[in-house]
């Protein structure tokens, strides 16, 4: 079994960049856990095509990236999601640079539908949409950032 | 990042949701006379600023680490172009294979952002049908034109493109490869062994990719007409870089322009474009208007008297005198007799200027692969005192790219400038949607595969908003405003 845990986001745009953050994190709880199952951590700031390409010949995928709330009672709440759950209309959203995530896996899968995984995890994070550039998470969502390390332990845990 | 979803439908608004392929957030204004018929459009572009000012007080070294974060589809442009302005700030000439180096990642970076755009973004429109049902003018409609087989190998090929990138630059996204004066890593024989087999493979596949443009584009009789259509056809200045023997050059060499009849109109070291491009601002746009300093802003409009010009692969094509490869020659030359004019005005030919380039760019690949120096050790030359400014260009797969860094004595950033694709070419495609419009909407019939032909006319210029913008952000849409005379909306298209 081998699960590929992928923290998406841009370093440069404060809180979108979480999902970097939680893989480093990630990276330093797992190096000193003994799993039965091969888990391969990765970080990525690209389209979701180079995206899914990376997806290939792993069992399951576990993506973290940020979801914009623009509410605050809504920034920093973990949102979980089977990729395969989402209706179409909120599917055509996930957007970056204009091709979403799920049509991206659905190109790959179309093409090699033995090495794409069936299963793959969304952990998002709430966020307010950036409107400055910084290299630094806001306070809010530096505190998340363990609870969402802990979330993706827990899915690896089960898997495990 | 994700955003929420899109509206829906509600009011006089329509919201068509299939997914757009065009990269980055635009909005395009089309306002109708009292028959119908186009009086007027617009296109805008939402802008966050500051990247600029993002980069300020930190050491010039870093910046090549930190401009590729612009843009998620184009980091190499703008690592290769961040690498080559911090050399003129360090006064520093690379290595001899720290450049074939650089141009080798560069090549296959220019291969893996053509392949994209030809395939998944135009080739809905080219492969399937500009007005085909939306449901099929798609990617999977483009595989099902052309096989599941050619469909892998499509995605092989970019692949192959992004893995040599990743093992020359450490990271394909995000490279940490090029540093003053050269390059991080040199490159290994057995890294240079598989390097050349994707090369060959990269080759093959761009021969597949010109024999299929001519199968499927040029032997169908209304594909030719409309790349000859008038609804795609403007006569403007044309800019791009060129070698010593005015062959395209990704890489090197003097920034040039010829003018709607072919001739020259500029011609000048990277450095001093300050001196010849100057930049237009209209209160309804955040973007800039590039124009040729020496011609001239007259309005957004095309001919001789107006300084607009456009870049990109057709412009490289139209402001050179050749490819510097035997194959894209044999190519460029092709091209040119279809249309029988020099320059090519046609803006669906950037299309085939793509494949032509992507040629070369496996072509020059393999070449700087056989030269011995390739794997060559002098990797970096001696980095000396910063001499405070530098300007670095590359043609990036959407045009010419401008970095310019002015920096303390200690090598500090105190201002960037950067000067992307996709503004040079706004004043060209907001004429483009003009022209398209006012061909295509006649008497309020506005179908959706007439707005398709109408993004057309955008989609040509691989526009990267991202990059114009200098940010990237998760959901880029495009909107389609459809008016009446008086304002009210007609029409709306959202493209999420």
């Amino acid at each position: 079994m081998k699960i590929l845990v992928l923290g998406v986001g841009n370093p440069t745009l404060g809180d979108d960049g979480s999902g970097l953050y939680v893989a480093r994190e990630l990276r330093k709880k797992i190096s000193r856990k003994k799993l039965k199952i091969e888990v391969v951590i990765e970080e990525s700031s690209s389209d979701w095509l180079t995206i899914a390409e990376k997806m290939v010949d792993y069992d399951e995928v576990i993506l973290i990236d940020t979801a914009v709330v623009n509410e605050e009672r809504l920034v920093g709440r973990i949102f979980k999601f089977d990729l395969k759950g989402l209706d179409k209309r909120y599917e055509y959203s996930y957007m970056l640079h204009n091709l979403s995530l799920s049509s991206a896996i659905e190109i790959i899968r179309s093409l090699s539908p033995e090495e794409t995984p069936e299963k793959v995890i969304l952990i998002l994070i709430g966020i307010i949409e950036p409107k400055e550039f910084s290299d630094k998470l806001s306070p809010t969502i530096k505190r998340i950032i363990p609870k969402v390390v802990k979330e993706v332990l827990d899915e690896i845990s089960k898997i495990n | 990042m994700i955003h929420p979803g899109n509206p829906g439908e509600r009011g006089k608004v329509v919201t068509i949701s299939p997914v757009t392929r065009l990269e980055g957030h635009a909005k395009v204004e089309i306002i109708l006379d009292d028959n119908g018929n186009v009086q007027d459009t617009y296109l805008q572009v939402v802008e966050l600023r500051g990247f600029e000012r993002f980069c300020q007080g930190r050491p010039v070294e870093e910046l090549p680490g930190i401009m590729p974060r612009i843009c998620g589809v184009c980091p190499g442009a703008h690592h290769i172009a961040s690498a080559k302005a911090v050399d003129a700030v360090f006064g520093v000439e690379p290595t001899e294979t720290a450049k074939k180096l650089r141009e080798l990642f560069y090549c296959a970076h220019i291969i893996h952002s053509h392949i994209a755009h030809f395939y998944l973004l135009a080739g809905p429109d080219l492969l399937v049908g500009p007005t085909e049902d939306p449901t099929e003018r798609n990617i999977f409609g483009v595989f099902k034109k052309l096989g599941m087989e050619f469909g892998r190998q499509i995605i092989a090929n970019r692949k192959y493109a992004q893995r040599v990138q990743e093992l020359m630059g450490g990271k394909a996204t995000h490279p940490v490869f090029g540093l003053p004066g050269g390059v991080s890593k040199p490159l290994r024989r057995e890294e240079k062994d598989t390097i050349e087999e994707m090369f060959k493979s990269m080759l093959d596949f761009a021969r597949m990719g010109l024999s299929l443009w001519e199968d499927a584009i040029l032997r169908r009789g209304d594909y030719g007409d409309l790349l000859r259509s008038d609804a795609y056809y403007l006569e403007t200045y044309y800019m791009g870089m060129v070698d010593r023997n005015r062959k395209v050059n990704f890489y090197e060499g003097e920034i040039r322009a010829v003018d709607p009849r072919g001739r020259e109109a500029a011609r000048f070291k990277p450095k001093e474009y300050l001196d010849f491009i100057g930049e237009h601002v209209e209160p309804w746009s955040y973007l800039k208007f590039p124009f040729l300093k020496n011609i001239g802003w007259r309005g957004i409009i095309d001919g001789e008297g107006s300084g607009i010009y456009r870049v990109n692969s057709l412009a490289r094509l139209n402001v050179s005198e050749g490819m510097a490869t035997p194959l894209a020659q044999e190519a460029y030359e092709k091209m040119y007799e279809f249309f029988g004019e020099r320059p090519v005005h046609a803006t669906l030919a950037f299309h085939w200027g793509r494949l032509i380039e992507t040629l070369y760019a496996a072509e020059r690949g393999l070449e700087l692969l056989e030269d011995p120096e390739i794997t060559g050790q002098e990797i970096r030359a001696d980095v000396a005192r910063p001499v405070g400014e530098g300007v670095g260009v590359v043609e990036a797969p959407r045009g010419t790219l401008y970095h310019h860094y002015k920096t303390d004595d200690k090598g500090i950033v105190q201002r960037v400038n950067l000067i992307v694709a996709t503004v040079q070419n706004n004043a060209a495609m907001s004429l483009s949607v003009k022209k398209a419009a006012s061909k295509l909407i006649r008497e309020w019939k506005v179908s959706d595969g007439i707005l398709n032909m109408v993004e057309m006319a955008i989609r040509a210029y691989d526009p990267c908003i991202g990059c114009a913008t200098h940010t990237l952000i998760g959901q880029m849409p495009l909107k389609l405003n459809i008016r009446k005379a008086d304002g009210e909306i007609y029409k709306t298209l959202i493209r999420p």
